[in-house]
């Protein structure tokens, strides 16, 4: 059918106010722990303390017999009503753990052994203290270097090596040997939890003969069901999963985790409802881990500072039971030549499981590879003497489409312009003068920058389509059910605004509905930076798709050609402006109270529905982006005195959105930089198990984001990419540059983060001698 | 375990309530009042998140038992809104300026600038205040912007 026409666009582009904020500023938000089920359980885990032990025996009666004790259940009662857990992200299925509760051997601190479930959390907690466990303390492996030599801990596994890729391309030794200049480099980055403010939280209900019921934190409760029916051993359509407002998520609420797995069995066993929410020590310890990777990258180059080749390897640490069990070295290794062109590389890749947390997807998995990239970039500049912006620009893909090493192709990006539109957004002479007066006096700063770019929307396998079903009510007010899902991306606001356009309606006027996987059907859910390409793209289709038919039917009623009418103020009017008009609500009470005025060739009922899927696996957004920090190198403080955003995100559907998305991923990066690490002892003992001795970015740490926007529209049916994790992937290694520059003149050392205060002044005590 | 009967006000509304010594106010508030608007985000007083007033003072919750607000007036974030239901400009900047993404953070950042707008906190307190809560989503600008609103006593809403 041909596509109709709608009203000019008024709403995509404008930083409308969030229609989510009435009920979250009133504290009337719906999160899971909100969730009050009739007979409803608590459940408490009970979790190893040690690192690495053997379990000699658990004795769970004295907490049995505590009042107010429903169930205390082992491994040997709820592994029983699963078969074997495979790890939630994996190409080979193959994982770590596979088991939900442990009954013979524990593998790191926060490993579940038991679950107990009681009228309320206090008594649960009560009860757990009463659960005797022995263990046999065993040495742990927590380090890469020990997973190298140790023998395996994991039951059945040959080695401590989960997987190693080597990739060579044609000509990427001979450039290297052939080059004028390599520099190297080598980073380790800090264990990070991904620390959404909501812990993760689970209600099963298991009330329904034949409906599993189950509330949880979910970023898309579709994709939690199609991993739970075939482990469970039920049909998917037999559970349903729901998840409410979720407080945010960034990659760690894509799965359902062993923890929660055991409160479903536990449900199951007890056949009542049961609500486990996550504490912040569990959360840090055992909610899974991100930024795991050991980095090294070498770049050949020639005499004039152009990259002919490089050489990365990449070692991931990746606990005991990673949900994301082949690591991220692979999509490292496919971006890590970002926006320069570099014709060929070689890679080692390799996954190491060790008696610690697991790797979970953390807001950018893959942001290791922007991190070495433009730390190495910046000290090859250093090493060559070129400035590093004429380093960068001497590289810069300038031709588009530009194929990667690996095969992708990029399109639509700007890098070069995001670029010059930093430095000239910088002044970056007039900084040179402002440090080197700075100097003069003893005060070291420093100028940071580096480029990206971004693979947003994955489209593939599991994440391959979104889809939308829109539907005019009775009332003329338009609800769209989408498989997309929020955790704090404003996809209510910005779905609205992409709908209200196409349909000639107000925002106001348009409901998103999200969150349960047996009304919406499967879709990737949120996750990977894809809503606003994906589910944007299946929302735009179906309103047009929706508008289509609404004009249609008014057609029949007002004796006048489709071609001659268009929507606005939620009524067909007619194009010109002076032939009669039929509203939403009068067009959508013939649809459904009056079917039989239709004629033959429309159907009752005014829905549209389109499921996306898009042609590229990527969409790529790029950006550039410049910091100006103040060390103390005495004290190794790092103070952030300025930072500069210029991104090219295509068409911004709301920019305050994609403000928001860029700064909470920037201060997410200066917490990778600064301040957060879970780091684990010789001992296996997390450091971190409280926000006093885990270091989120505080307000007074935030520095104002200044933004710079370029739009080069994606081919995709909004013209948007994605934008959710470029502010965490960039921004640690433009902070790094802007430290190191600081600290020129020590010419120093800085291989682990974060950049605490006692790594800095060691590093600068260490180039002093 | 000792059980008490306490009387208090929450939100102008009167209640009279038995608990047990050790209830933290914030379960009481969420399970025993059914207002679950004040959050736990870390239950070790540090992110804020589950900020109350306890007779117009900014609380953390979770570090309070409910005995303790025996005879007090406590008000949650489900009692800031004016009685004809627009916001309180409060929640009115943080609306205007983008300052809240995900929700979860953002009762208790709240109930600490309404505390705080009461005694008249310039933009410096409330900016300093800030530094007991955390919140990961928004990067912190949106919030500061709200502050600058607050502390300038406009509202472009």
């Amino acid at each position: 059918m041909a596509d109709l026409a709608q009203a000019a666009p008024r709403f995509v582009g404008q930083s409308i106010k969030r229609k989510e904020n009435k009920r979250f500023l009133t504290g009337r938000g719906h999160y899971v722990d909100d969730i009050i089920l009739p007979g409803m359980l608590h459940a408490a885990i009970l979790r190893s303390p040690l690192a690495r032990a053997n379990i000699l025996s658990i004795d769970t009666s004295a907490a049995k017999e505590l009042p107010g004790v429903y169930g205390v259940f082992t491994g040997d009662e709820i592994n029983a009503l699963y078969t074997a857990i495979p790890p939630a992200f994996s190409q080979s299925g193959v994982g770590g753990i596979d088991v939900v509760l442990q009954t013979k051997q524990v593998c790191y601190v926060g490993d579940p052994v038991v679950i107990i479930v009681a009228e309320d959390r206090y008594i649960a907690e009560d009860a757990a203290e009463l659960v005797e466990i022995d263990y046999d303390p065993v040495d742990p492996v927590v380090t890469i270097a020990d997973a190298r030599t140790a023998a395996p801990f994991l039951p059945g596994k040959t080695s401590n090596m989960n997987g190693h890729t080597p990739v060579s391309l044609p000509g990427a030794e001979e450039a290297f040997a052939s080059a004028a200049h390599v520099t190297t480099a080598f980073i380790a980055q800090g264990r990070v939890s991904p620390t959404p403010m909501e812990t993760r939280g689970i209600i099963v209900d298991p009330r329904m003969e034949g409906q599993l019921e189950i509330h949880m934190t979910a970023q898309g409760p579709q994709q939690v069901r199609r991993y739970l029916a075939p482990i469970l051993r039920m049909p998917e359509n037999h559970i349903r999963v729901l998840s409410p407002d979720v407080g945010g998520a960034f990659g760690q609420k894509f799965a359902i985790n062993r923890d929660m797995l055991a409160v479903v069995g536990a449900g199951l066993l007890l056949k009542r409802p049961v609500k486990w929410i996550e504490d912040r020590t569990e959360a840090l310890q055992a909610g899974g881990h991100g930024r795991t990777e050991q980095l090294s990258l070498s770049l050949a180059m020639d005499a004039g500072g152009k990259i002919l080749a490089t050489r990365l390897g990449v070692e991931e640490n990746i606990g005991a039971d990673p949900g994301q069990a082949d690591g991220v070295g692979g999509l490292m290794m496919m971006y890590h030549t970002g926006a320069y062109d570099i014709p060929t590389f070689s890679a080692d890749l390799k996954t190491w499981f060790t008696n610690t947390g697991g790797l979970v997807p953390y807001r950018g998995p893959w942001a290791g590879e922007t991190l070495i990239r433009e730390i190495t970039v910046d000290k090859a500049a250093r090493e060559m003497g070129i400035d590093p912006i004429e380093f960068r620009r001497r590289n810069m893909i300038t031709s588009f489409p530009h194929k990667m090493p690996l095969g992708l192709i990029v399109d639509d990006v700007t890098p070069s312009e995001c670029l010059d539109l930093l430095v000239e957004k910088l002044d970056v002479p007039a900084f040179r003068a402002e440090q080197a007066a700075a100097r003069a006096q003893g005060r070291l700063l420093g100028l940071g920058l580096s480029v990206y770019l971004e693979p947003t929307a994955i489209s593939m396998g599991a994440m391959a389509t979104d889809s939308t079903e829109i539907r005019l009510e009775p009332s003329g007010k338009v609800t769209a059910i989408m498989t997309i899902h929020s955790q704090g991306q404003s996809v209510e606001t910005t779905m609205a605004q992409i709908i209200a356009d196409e349909m000639g309606v107000d925002p106001e006027d348009v409901t998103i509905t999200y969150g349960d996987s047996s009304a919406i059907g499967f879709g990737a859910g949120a996750g990977g930076s894809r809503q606003a390409v994906v589910g944007g793209g299946s929302a735009k289709v179906a309103a047009e798709r929706l508008r289509t038919k609404v004009i249609k039917t008014a057609s029949h009623f007002l004796q006048t050609p489709v071609e001659q009418l268009r929507v606005e103020g939620s009524a067909v009017v007619s194009a010109n402006g002076t032939g009669p008009s039929m509203t939403f609500a009068a067009i959508a009470d013939a649809s459904y109270f009056q079917p039989k005025t239709l004629p033959d060739d429309v159907e009752p009922g005014l829905t549209g529905s389109y499921r996306y899927a898009p042609s590229d696996v990527f969409t790529t957004a790029n950006g550039a982006h410049a910091c100006v920090v103040e060390v103390d190198a005495e004290t190794g403080m790092v103070k952030i005195l300025r930072y500069v955003v210029a991104e090219d995100c295509g068409v911004m559907l709301n920019p305050a959105v994609v403000e928001g998305q860029v700064s909470g991923g920037v201060i997410a990066a200066i917490g990778n930089i600064l301040f957060e690490e879970q780091h684990y002892d010789e001992q296996g003992n997390p450091s971190a198990g409280t926000f006093k001795d885990y270091g989120m970015t505080l307000s007074q740490n935030a520095p104002v984001i200044e933004f710079h926007h370029l739009c080069t529209p994606s081919k995709t049916p909004t013209g948007a990419k994605g934008v959710g994790e470029g502010g965490a992937i960039i921004g640690a290694p433009t902070i790094y540059n802007a430290i190191v520059d600081a600290l020129g003149e020590f010419d120093v050392v800085l291989e682990q983060l974060p950049l605490t205060p006692a790594r800095i002044v060691a590093a600068v005590k260490a180039a002093q001698g | 375990m000792s059980d008490h009967d306490i009387a208090l006000t929450v939100n102008g509304q009167k209640l009279r309530k038995r608990v047990p010594a050790r209830k933290t106010l914030l379960d009481f508030l969420r399970v025993d009042v059914g207002l679950t608007g004040t959050h736990a985000g870390c239950e070790h007083g540090v992110c804020g998140a589950c900020t109350v007033m306890i007779d117009g003072v900014a609380t953390r919750s979770c570090l309070t038992f409910a005995v303790q607000v025996d005879g007090q007036s406590v008000t949650t974030i489900e009692g800031v809104a004016n009685d004809d239901g627009s916001f309180h400009p409060v929640q009115q900047a943080m609306h205007d300026n983008h300052g809240l993404q995900c929700g979860f953070c953002t009762p208790g950042i709240v109930m600490t600038l309404v505390s705080l707008q009461k005694t008249g906190a310039d933009e410096g307190d409330m900016r300093e205040a800030m530094s007991g809560h955390i919140c990961r989503c928004t990067g912190y600008q949106g919030i500061h912007r709200a502050i600058a609103q607050i502390a300038g006593g406009t509202s472009n809403g």
